[in-house]
């Protein structure tokens, strides 16, 4: 028996649940699908059952009996999806990327463990990516790109060509990042936050909030306003 | 082998299109469905033979290739440098080939110019005409009654409302929206305008204007170009 637990019975899990198995399916041909049991992992969730899956504690899932141990995290925020990982892989558990039949990941590009690409999603020339990327329905990241662990872009995110993206980056729905040059990539530092329609044409510095077209630091935009 | 297909410039969407582009001609050219067709990378002075596991050759060892039937696409973002590059291959005696990924949905009384790219999900919907070397980029959606010039450049995700009229090499960011207008009124993007990205583009924009932002402001105009 495989056992694949997603953790996070939230939004995004409910959303995920139905690339779980044939997710699983994939990296495993030779498994007949009524040996793979697909669970919920999530100790907040105060139910046994949810969309017809059980719902395990980290303790139970990790006590469950399984020949191998997959799991994936959903959960929007990457420093949360870290904590976690770093709480399960050296439990034993493995995890898995879950990938939509409409992801296309193109030659000369890499992904890390543990990604979650839903549908119509593209990595297209030469991007590497790290561990545990969210990349939600139409986002895509265009060619050589380099995108850090633990990232998470919402829907339609346009990331263009030659952008490099450090590690806890999240970045909102339909946020645009304007393309760089081999010599100067655009530069987007570690923990930095992009809002929602923002329109980004400059390096942002780590830490920081920018919102708008063009998209500036969050703080600045407050202080014009007062 | 009879038919050897050039995706000139490996720049970046060059690469992006490789993967998909046999396929592409596969599935568009009837005569080419056997598959029985190599492809290949061309660029002005190709620094390796190999680009992403895929033979890279010079432009003068494709012109003087003796294969009975050349195939070229360019692709290069900037209109005017890719009219340049792909009028030179026609004027050789080259064929230029369209690449419309699988996805892209064409309704009907489209009208395409020569060498025209489509990317994934876009959709042109009716009664569309567009010019020679048209780059229409991925999620891109085309309302009816537009026109689209030669060399236009249009970015992921543009979105031309209906009758908007996009003349020759006009560049469209990522993103950018435009409201169209009517058959008798069309909003008109004139010759060398450079739309921003995310711009939303309300007005007609004059030929070489530089437009960004939401609404779209004219931040400049180009110089107008020599040809």
């Amino acid at each position: 028996m495989i056992l694949f637990g997603l953790v996070g019975g939230g939004g995004l899990g409910s959303e995920l649940i139905v690339h779980s198995l044939p997710s699983v399916m994939a990296k495993h041909p030779e498994v007949a699908p009524e040996d793979i049991r697909v669970v919920y992992v999530d100790s907040a969730l105060q139910r046994k059952t949810f969309l017809g899956m059980d719902v395990l504690s980290e303790e139970e899932f990790l006590a469950a009996p399984a020949t191998t141990r997959y799991f994936n995290i959903a959960i929007g925020n990457g420093r949360i999806r870290e904590e976690v990982a770093k709480r399960l892989e050296p439990s034993g558990a493995k995890p898995i990327s879950l990938m939509h039949e409409t992801t296309d990941i193109r030659v000369g590009s890499s992904v890390g463990d543990g990604a979650i690409f839903t549908s119509r999603t593209t990595v297209t020339a030469n991007s590497a990516i790290g561990r545990y990327f969210l990349c939600q329905g139409f986002s895509y990241v265009a060619h050589d790109c380099v995108v850090g662990d633990f990232v998470s872009f919402a829907g339609r995110v346009c990331c263009n060509g030659n952008v490099h993206i450090g590690n806890h980056v999240t970045v909102g729905t339909g946020a645009l990042l304007r393309q760089g040059t081999e010599d100067k990539p655009l530069q987007v530092g570690d923990g930095a936050t992009i809002g929602m329609g923002a329109v980004v044409t400059k390096d942002v510095p780590a830490g920081a909030t920018v919102v708008g077209n063009p998209a500036r630091p969050l703080s600045s935009s407050r202080e014009k306003k007062a | 082998m009879k038919t050897l297909f050039g995706l000139f410039g490996t720049g970046g969407l060059g690469r992006e299109v490789m993967p998909w582009a046999p396929a592409a001609l596969q599935n568009h050219y009837s005569e080419l469905a056997d598959g029985n067709f190599d492809s290949v990378f061309l660029e002005n002075n190709p620094a390796t033979n190999i680009v992403n596991g895929c033979s890279s050759l010079s432009v003068s060892d494709f012109v003087t290739h003796s294969v009975a039937r050349k195939l070229f696409h360019v692709c290069i973002g900037e209109g005017i440098a890719r009219l340049d590059v792909a009028e030179r291959l026609f004027s050789q005696g080259h064929e230029p080939a369209h690449l419309i990924h699988p996805t892209v949905e064409l309704r009907h009384n489209i009208s395409l110019g020569k060498g025209a790219y489509i990317g994934e999900w876009s959709t042109l919907t009716t009664d569309i005409e567009a010019g020679d070397y048209m780059q229409c980029s991925s999620m891109v959606l085309i309302a009816p009654g537009c026109r689209i010039g030669a060399g236009v450049t249009l970015s992921p995700r543009v979105c031309c409302g209906p009758f908007t009229h996009i003349e020759d090499r006009v560049e469209i960011g990522t993103s950018a929206m435009i409201l169209g207008g009517t058959k008798d009124n069309p909003l008109t993007i004139g010759r060398d305008a450079v739309i921003g990205m995310g711009a939303v583009i309300t007005k007609p924009v004059p030929a070489g204007a530089v437009v960004v932002g939401n609404p779209g402001k004219i931040i400049r105009v180009k110089e107008p170009a020599s040809t």
